[in-house]
């Protein structure tokens, strides 16, 4: 039967527990405007499917078994870290700097990281590659990007 | 080495913005609630080519989707109300939807800049229907209460507005029935499994369609043989009207010089004529003139809604 | 009507509108080529200059970019194992474990072949039938049988997840709760925003196909790059197509689905992805091959991308005959054609018959046109992916930013898609299968849609009598049901056997 608190059951009980945050909002909804000939109010879908969601949850607890074959990220595991900081880095300082200028330094950053340790290349390639995004996003298809605090390249 | 980073950088650094007296000097953003290619995006796409062609600046269109128009209404509030992002805003988002819930913005946030069309709504049926006028469909629907339905483009737009606040005028029972814009509806009245739909004129040339009623107190120039409403004893006007906003908080200067701008796009032959291709009529108001109009529509739009909430 | 046919010659074939033309369908292409973008950003693009061109030239673009966008998803689905636009999730099944194998090229070609013939048979339709089918999707349209309909992509779930069926059954839930966060579309109500007003518009598409596919990749192959594994290169230096003899007994699959997108796309609303799982679906139970699906098997690449690019033509109908638009895409094409005078709708064929033939002859033009597109498109994207996986993994994040949030100008789209990347990576380490959840999302929304309205015309009669009110919509619940139960019951069946097994 495997031990009673294996990896698939732990998912399950979490699944379980967001279901019932969920149900929770929405027993305690309150809409703001209704229109009577809607013949179903608007939980009445999602409270459905979260009853099924939880019983399914339940029948995964049950049958959960200890995974057979899972990643293993030990030697991996500081490397997406990092990363996902970097490109969280990226994506909120995107509308601080502009595309330009983020997409330049996290291109630096990551690369570096990732083992591009020839610095001309690197300098080159995110250089370049910025500048072909802002070229092509801001004038020729004049798609606008945020400005950026600093208000560059207006 | 350190030399080409540095110069590298200063390149990326390029500040392009010296504060400049003359407005405008630079790219204009028009924000669009909706989604590209629907009723709301392509008026603004045309009006904000117009208002290039104007300036001399390039206008760029940014469409900010989402929520029924209130992020990208949230979006023009929370701009720097520096004169160079604007939006253009439908009726629905500016005068119905502060009275059905708590939104992130007001009416007072707005600096309403001009009013760039103006389209009565029309109450439509599909063309084979045996009704002839407004009064013998009210007639056949109160004879029998809840057996026909009428469409909406969703709770909470305007054609829902305009279909509920007609049938409780009347004292008619009708099963209101919402659909996904006027693609849904149109589709489900060529079907025939609705009965009624209220929207602008320009779908008329398109399907098979013909007009009981217009709502609006008096007939339209363009349409003369649609009767007005009032002439059937009530007085149900909805309209879908578009606006150009900014930001409050703009310097003088710039407020003016956007009205003029905006006066003189909607008044040139290219725009006047892209719009009445798409069956909508250009009816510019000053800023003044607008305001007063909004308010006016706010203020009756607010009646009744709320009297449709007590219910 | 010959001189109709005649006039239609010679307003399509100027060099202006077939240069427009192809521009259109390399640039649909390489947009959809590239992880992170698709078909939505290559339509925003293009709007501008639709409204500036004159209307022949609009619409050639606007069909060489939309027909083209959904063949380029299906090369990054292959070469890279990251769709660019949902459509192609279910060609990257097969797709890219076949380019594992060394088959890149080879998978290109099936894949190539398909989507023309898709195209080309939907263009037909479209030719002969057009009115008549348009008259078809009204009369069979209606909220039931969409339901049934989507309840039939729906039950594919069980089917790609074969095997693993309660995960991939939580998966669909979940991608179907996460369609119901923000604003509903029936009430106009929020719900589960949990007071935040950044989920009020709900989570958009853009956010969750951009997590799921390439920000997922980039995660994963960080990872591969650490661990031990073996990680044979892809390489693909060019196109190679199926012989002839190859195609024996795969013709009746390539038709199959066809239809299946032809049919689907007539039905605003059921979508695109949709279609391509239900034929997917539909060609593991009648092939031969049945059980090699999701191994690199062409009968699964032949059914996803016919009937994804079936879908093209069979989405104009409604637009042309009826002036109502299926989707997005031929939303735009219908203002376009209204600005320039010319209105969709009943009238369309006789007031503008030139135009009509025209949009024929560019639509057929546009697919074939995607062969040497590809050609040129497939090359270049063999040089990228030779490049060292720092750069390309670099440069596919930077495009899923920039994919995020062009179509909906939101910042808080982009944080999101990188919540959602981190969560399908997850996913993927604990074997739960990420195309659920896509089906689960896209499929949501109209599901509960058309269940409220069909409720409403329910009215007050009991739920059996309505559903018998048609019978299409039966057959098609029924068909459902199988699709749900038979591959649980096999896989229960398989187990309880093994299990026997054992004990013996």
């Amino acid at each position: 039967m495997g031990q009673m608190l294996n990896i698939n059951r732990v998912i399950a009980l979490v699944f379980i527990a967001i279901g019932i945050v969920f149900l929770h909002s929405a027993k305690t909804f309150e809409p703001g405007f209704l229109d009577e000939s809607l013949m179903m109010g608007p939980m009445a879908y999602p409270t459905w499917l979260l009853y099924i969601w939880i019983a399914v949850s339940f029948l995964y607890f049950l049958g959960g078994q200890p995974e057979a074959k899972t990643e293993d990220l030990s030697s991996s595991a500081k490397a997406l870290l990092f990363n996902l900081f970097l490109i969280a880095g990226y994506f909120f300082l995107f509308p601080v700097l502009g595309l330009p200028l983020s997409t330049f330094l996290f291109l630096v950053a990551f690369l570096f990281f990732e083992g591009i340790k020839d610095a001309k290349r690197l300098l080159l390639f995110s250089f370049s590659v910025s500048f072909l995004f802002w070229f092509i996003f801001e004038q020729i298809l004049k798609i606008s990007m945020p400005r950026g605090v600093l208000n560059l390249f207006s | 080495m350190k030399k080409v980073v540095v110069t590298m950088l200063a390149m990326l650094f390029l500040a392009g913005n010296a504060m400049a007296a003359n407005y405008p000097d630079r790219t204009m953003t028009v924000v669009i609630p909706f989604g590209a290619g629907g009723e709301t995006d392509i008026v603004a796409r045309i009006l904000a080519q117009a208002i290039e062609e104007e300036a001399g600046v390039t206008v760029a269109p940014k469409n900010i989707v989402g929520a029924a128009g209130m992020n990208g209404c949230k979006a023009v509030v929370s701009a720097k109300p520096d004169g160079y992002t604007v939006g253009v805003i439908p009726s629905a988002p500016l005068v119905m939807h502060p009275h059905m819930r708590k939104l992130p913005y007001e009416l007072s946030a707005f600096e309403l800049i001009g009013r760039v069309t103006y389209d009565p709504y029309l109450v439509l049926v599909h063309k084979d229907e045996a009704w002839t006028d407004l009064n013998a469909m009210i007639g056949d629907m109160k004879a029998n209460p809840g057996k026909y339905h009428w469409g909406s483009s969703g709770t909470g737009s305007v054609p829902y507005f305009a279909g509920k606040n007609l049938f409780e005028s009347f004292g008619v029972d009708a099963k209101h029935v919402p659909f996904k814009g006027d693609a849904g509806a149109l589709q489900a009245i060529a079907a025939k499994r609705v009965k009624l739909y209220t929207t602008t004129a320009g779908v008329l040339a398109k399907h098979d369609l013909k007009a009981l009623a217009i709502l609006a107190p008096e007939k339209s120039e363009k349409l003369p043989e649609i009767p007005a409403v009032s002439e059937f004893g009530q007085d149900v006007f909805y309209s879908q009207f578009l606006t150009l906003v900014a930001p409050k908080g703009m310097p003088e200067d710039v407020i003016k010089r956007l009205e003029e701008l905006v006066a003189k796009a909607v008044a040139s032959e290219k725009f006047v004529s892209d719009i009445q291709k798409l069956g909508m009529t250009p009816a510019y108001l000053s800023a003044a003139a607008t305001k007063e109009f909004v308010e006016g529509e706010w203020a009756r739009n607010e009646v009744s809604i709320k009297k449709m909430m007590e219910k | 009507m010959l001189e109709n046919i005649l006039a239609s010659l010679s307003m399509t074939f100027t060099p202006e509108v077939i240069l427009i033309l192809f521009i259109g369908v390399v640039f649909g292409c390489i947009v959809g080529a590239i992880p992170g973008l698709g078909t939505c950003v290559a339509l925003v693009v293009c709007l501008p200059f639709t409204l500036k061109l004159d209307s022949i030239s609009a619409i050639a673009l606007l069909m060489g970019v939309y027909g083209s966008s959904i063949y380029g998803g299906s090369i990054s689905a292959v070469l890279i194992n990251t769709p660019g636009t949902p459509q192609s999730a279910a060609t990257g099944l097969d797709g890219y474990p076949m380019a594992r194998k060394g088959l890149a090229g080879q998978a290109l070609g099936w894949v190539t072949l398909a989507s023309i013939f898709g195209g080309l048979l939907s263009c037909l339709a479209l030719m002969v039938a057009a009115p008549q089918l348009a008259d078809l999707s009204l009369k069979y349209g209606g909220p039931l049988e969409i339901c049934a309909l989507i309840c039939m992509g729906l039950a594919c779930i069980s089917s790609l997840s074969e095997g693993n069926q309660i995960k991939g059954i939580l998966m669909g839930l979940a991608g179907l709760l996460l369609a119901t966060i923000g604003n509903d579309p029936v009430s106009g109500e929020m719900r589960f925003i949990f007071n935040t007003d950044a989920l009020a518009g709900g989570i958009s598409l853009m956010p969750v196909v951009v997590g799921i596919f390439p920000l997922a990749e980039v995660f994963y192959r960080i990872h591969e790059l650490r661990s031990s594994k073996e990680v044979q290169p892809i390489e693909c230096s060019s196109l190679i197509f199926p012989k002839l003899v190859e195609w024996k007994g795969r013709v009746t699959n390539l038709v199959r689905s066809a239809m299946i997108g032809i049919g689907l796309g007539i039905l605003p609303g059921v979508g695109a992805t949709a279609s391509t799982f239900v034929s997917y679906t539909t060609a593991q139970k009648f092939s031969k091959n049945g059980l090699d699906f999701g191994k690199g098997e062409p009968d699964g690449l032949i059914a996803a991308e016919s009937s994804n690019n079936a879908i093209t033509g069979g989405a104009l109908i409604p637009t042309l005959a009826l002036g109502i638009p299926g989707e997005p895409a031929t939303a735009l094409m219908l203002a376009s054609m209204t600005l320039h005078g010319i209105i969709p709708g009943v009238r369309l064929m006789v007031d503008n018959p030139d135009v009509v033939y025209s949009s024929f002859m560019l639509l057929i033009l546009a697919n074939l046109l995607i062969i040497p597109a590809a050609f040129i498109v497939i090359r270049t994207f063999g040089y990228i992916i030779k490049a060292p996986a720092p750069i390309l993994l670099g440069l596919i994040v930077v495009c899923s930013l920039v994919g995020v949030y062009i179509p909906s100008g939101m910042f808080f789209d982009v944080p999101l898609a990188l919540a959602i990347g981190v969560m399908a990576f997850g996913m993927r380490l604990y074997n739960f299968p990420v195309t659920p959840l896509l089906i689960g999302y896209v499929l949501g929304p109209q599901l509960e849609f058309n269940l409220s309205q069909a409720a409403i015309y329910r009215g007050d009669m009991s739920v059996f009598s309505y559903v018998t009110t048609s019978p299409l919509a039966m057959v098609l619940f029924s068909i459902a049901g199988l699709f749900l139960f038979l591959p649980i019951l096999r896989s229960m069946f398989l187990a309880g056997k093994s299990a026997l097994r054992a004990k013996v």
